[in-house]
C-alpha cells in the first residue's frame, strides 16, 4: 500500500511537472538624458528608470490550441498590468483557420506584434505612439486568421473584432465622462494580408497592408479609418551577419469636431506618417542602425514631428542580455529640436524561443 | 454513336490510371537537418520526397522562424525533427504551417542520449541542452537507431510500403556496419587523442572513435571565449602536446586561429551535418570527410 502510494504521488509530481509552461521574466532597464523642454525635472539631467518588467506564461493547453499570458509592470511605481493573454486555436478548425481570443497587440503592422523590449531602437515609434497609444494597439477581441492558398508565398489574411480599449487615450475628456454615463465604445474592426517571400537563398522580404475602422467618440460619432503599408527585408547569409531594412507608413482619415458643442461641425483630414530603419549586425553579437521618423499629428495635419535616430546594441551572452544605445534627434510641433540619449540594458531569465522572422 | 464511344474510352483510361497516380505518389518528408534528409532519402528510395531546412553551413541551433519554411511544411506528409532542444525552432514552423496531417517525429526517441544533466540546469552552466547532447547523429551507430524511427514514420503514412522501407534501411546499416568497421581502423593510430573542440557538439562521435574531447573554445556551450579561459586553453595545449583544434564552419575562427599560432595545434574545420562542403553528399560522407581531415590533422 505504502509502495503503491509513494509511486501514485510521484507520478503525480512527474505529471504536474510536464505540464509545467514556459515562464520567463525580462527586465527593461535605462539611463537617459534628454533635452526635452515639456519635461523640466528630467532635462538635462542623468535619469535612470526600470522601464518595464515583463513575466510571460506561456504554454501549450492541448494538442489543438496553446496560451500566452504576458504580465507587465511599467516603473517601480506603476501597477502590474495584463499586457496580453489569449488563447490560439490551432489545429482541429476546418481550412487551417486558425482563432485567437483574449487580449493581445493587434496585427496592424508587423512592429506592433513584437514587444518594445526587443525594438532595436529601444523607443516607440512615434505614429505608434501617437495613433495607437503608449501601449500600442492592444486590444481584447478575436482574431480570425487564414493562409491563402499562393503556392510558394506565404499568405496570410486575418480579421479582428476588437472592443475598442485601445481608443481610451484618444477620447476627449468630455466625452469620456459622457460616454461612462450614456454610451458604450462601439467595437473596433481591423484586417490585414501579409505575403512574405523567400526572395534568395539567405533574403526574405515580408510586405503586408492593414486596415482598421473604429468610432474614436461615441458621443459625437467620430470615427476614422487607418491604412498601413509595411515591409520587412532581412539578408542574412550568416549567423554573424544580417542586415534589415523595416519599416511603415500609415495613412488615417478621420471625422473631427471643430468648434464649441452646440456651433461646431464635424469636418473630414487626412493626416499619415512612416517610420524606417535599417540595422545591420555585424560579428554575431554586434548591431549598429539608423532610424528616421515623420508623422503628423491623428487630429491636425499641421502638427508635425520628425525623428533622426543611430543606434547599437551589444549581447554579452546571447539570448539572456542586450545593451543597446540610442541617440536621438526629434521635433514636435511648436517646440525647438532637441536631443536626447538613451542607453538600455535588456535581461531575461527563463526558457530560449525561437528567433522569429 | 461514335462521340460517346471516345467519351468512354476516355472514362475507362482515366479510371484505369487513377489507382496508378495514387499508388507513385511521393510521400512528402521536410526534416531540420540535411542529415535526417539523407537517412530519409536511404529508407524511403523514391517512394519519397524530402527536403531540410537547415542547409549547408548553418547553425541549427539559431535557425530563424521563417514563414518559406512554413509553405515548405505545409504541403508536407512527415516532419523529422532533432529534438532534444535542439531546433525549438521547428514548434512554431509546425504550428504555423497549418497542416492538420503533418506528422511530427521526433528521431531521438530511440537514441541512447549522453550528458543528461543529472543536476538543476540553469544558465550559468551555459547553453545547456535539457534532454542531453542532441549531436547523435554523429555517432554512425545512431544512425540506425534513426533509421529505424524513420521506418516507423513512414511505414505510418504509406503502411504499403513498410517492407520496402526496412529492406532499404538493413541495406544501408550494413553498409554503415562496413564504413564503420573501416573508420574505426583509420582512427585506430589515434586512440585517446586529445582534442580541443569549439562546441560541444561531438561527444557521441568522439565516444564511438575513441577520442578526447580535452576541452573547449566556449568555455561553456554557448558562452564565448574569455581571455582567461584562453590563456588557460592556450596553457594546456603545450602541457598538454595537443595538436588539433576542432570546429565547426559556421563558428567565428578568429579566437582558435589566435590560439594555434600561440601553441602550433593545427585549427580543423569539421561540418557537423551532410552538405557542410560540396563533396559531403550523405550521411557517409560525412563522416568519411571528417574522418580523412583528423586523420590528416593528427598524422602531422
Amino acid at each position: 500500500m505504502v509502495i503503491i502510494t509513494i509511486h501514485l504521488l510521484t507520478s503525480i509530481t512527474c505529471f504536474a511537472q510536464t505540464k509545467n509552461p514556459d515562464i520567463s521574466v525580462i527586465t527593461d532597464f535605462r539611463a537617459f538624458s534628454h533635452g526635452d523642454a515639456t519635461l523640466p525635472q528630467e532635462k538635462g539631467e542623468l535619469n535612470l528608470n526600470l522601464q518595464e518588467i515583463e513575466a510571460a506564461v506561456q504554454g501549450y493547453l492541448n494538442p489543438y490550441a496553446r496560451a500566452d499570458i504576458f504580465f507587465a509592470k511599467h516603473g517601480t511605481a506603476g501597477e502590474l498590468e495584463i499586457e496580453e493573454a489569449y488563447a490560439t486555436f490551432l489545429r482541429g478548425l476546418p481550412w487551417g483557420i486558425n482563432i485567437k481570443a483574449g487580449k493581445y497587440l493587434v496585427d496592424f503592422s508587423k512592429l506592433n506584434t513584437l514587444h518594445p523590449h526587443a525594438y532595436f531602437f529601444i523607443e516607440q515609434p512615434l505614429i505608434h505612439q501617437l495613433y495607437f497609444g503608449g501601449d500600442g494597439l492592444n486590444d481584447t477581441g478575436v482574431n480570425v486568421s487564414v493562409l491563402l492558398p499562393t503556392g510558394d508565398l506565404y499568405t496570410q489574411a486575418s480579421l479582428n473584432v476588437l472592443k475598442g480599449d485601445f481608443l481610451a487615450g484618444h477620447q476627449h475628456e468630455e466625452a469620456a465622462v459622457v460616454d461612462s454615463l450614456d454610451s458604450r465604445q462601439p467595437l473596433a474592426y481591423s484586417g490585414r494580408l501579409a505575403v512574405h517571400s523567400q526572395v534568395s537563398e539567405y533574403a526574405n522580404l515580408e510586405l503586408g497592408l492593414s486596415g482598421l475602422s473604429a468610432v474614436y467618440d461615441p458621443h459625437d460619432d467620430l470615427r476614422f479609418l487607418l491604412f498601413g503599408f509595411d515591409y520587412k527585408y532581412k539578408w542574412r547569409p550568416s549567423r554573424h551577419t544580417s542586415l534589415t531594412f523595416q519599416g511603415e507608413a500609415l495613412l488615417n482619415k478621420r471625422k473631427i469636431f471643430v468648434g464649441e458643442e452646440e456651433t461646431g461641425e464635424k469636418r473630414s483630414i487626412t493626416t499619415g506618417g512612416f517610420f524606417s530603419y535599417l540595422n545591420l549586425q555585424f560579428w554575431q553579437r554586434w548591431n549598429l542602425g539608423v532610424e528616421g521618423e515623420w508623422t503628423q499629428s491623428p487630429e491636425n495635419k499641421d502638427e508635425k514631428y520628425w525623428s533622426l535616430a543611430l543606434f547599437g546594441g551589444f549581447s554579452p551572452m546571447e539570448e539572456t542580455s542586450v545593451v543597446r544605445l540610442l541617440l536621438r534627434r526629434q521635433q514636435r510641433p511648436q517646440e525647438t529640436a532637441f536631443n536626447a540619449a538613451v542607453a538600455q540594458l535588456v535581461f531575461s531569465l527563463g526558457p530560449h524561443k525561437p528567433h522569429e522572422f | 454513336m461514335k462521340n460517346l464511344s471516345i467519351l468512354f474510352l476516355i472514362v475507362l483510361i482515366l479510371n484505369a490510371t487513377a489507382p496508378m497516380a495514387a499508388e507513385t505518389k511521393s510521400i512528402r518528408v521536410v526534416t531540420t537537418l540535411m542529415d535526417l534528409a539523407s537517412l530519409a532519402k536511404v529508407v524511403g528510395g523514391d517512394k519519397i520526397l524530402v527536403e531540410a531546412l537547415v542547409k549547408e553551413n548553418q547553425d541549427p541551433h539559431s535557425i530563424e522562424v521563417l514563414p518559406s519554411y512554413m509553405v515548405k511544411l505545409r504541403k508536407a506528409d512527415v516532419f523529422l525533427i532533432v529534438g532534444m532542444d535542439l531546433d525549438i525552432w521547428a514548434y512554431p514552423l509546425r504550428d504555423g504551417s497549418r497542416n492538420a496531417k503533418l506528422l511530427t517525429v521526433d528521431c531521438s526517441k530511440n537514441i541512447d542520449k549522453l550528458e543528461v544533466p543529472a543536476y538543476k540546469v540553469d544558465p550559468s552552466y551555459g547553453d545547456i541542452h535539457l534532454y542531453g547532447n542532441p549531436h547523435y547523429w554523429l555517432d554512425p551507430e545512431n544512425g540506425k537507431a534513426i533509421m529505424a524511427t524513420i521506418v516507423d514514420a513512414l511505414s505510418q503514412v504509406a503502411p504499403e510500403s513498410h517492407e520496402e522501407f526496412v529492406r532499404n534501411m538493413q541495406a544501408y546499416s550494413q553498409k554503415l556496419d562496413e564504413k564503420i568497421q573501416t573508420w574505426q581502423t583509420e582512427m585506430a593510430p589515434f586512440r585517446d587523442a586529445k582534442i580541443i573542440f569549439y562546441h560541444n557538439s561531438w561527444p557521441y562521435f568522439v565516444q564511438r572513435f575513441g577520442l578526447q574531447a580535452a576541452n573547449f573554445v566556449e568555455p561553456k556551450p554557448g558562452i564565448p571565449p574569455s581571455p582567461l579561459h584562453m590563456t588557460r586553453l592556450i596553457q594546456q595545449i603545450k602541457e598538454q602536446g595537443i595538436k588539433v583544434i576542432a570546429m565547426e564552419p559556421f563558428y567565428d575562427d578568429r579566437v582558435p586561429n589566435l590560439i594555434s599560432r600561440e601553441t602550433g595545434a593545427k585549427v580543423i574545420k569539421l561540418p557537423p551535418s551532410v552538405g557542410g562542403t560540396k563533396t559531403i553528399e550523405d550521411y557517409i560522407g560525412l563522416f568519411d570527410y571528417n574522418i580523412s581531415a583528423l586523420v590528416e590533422a593528427l598524422s602531422n
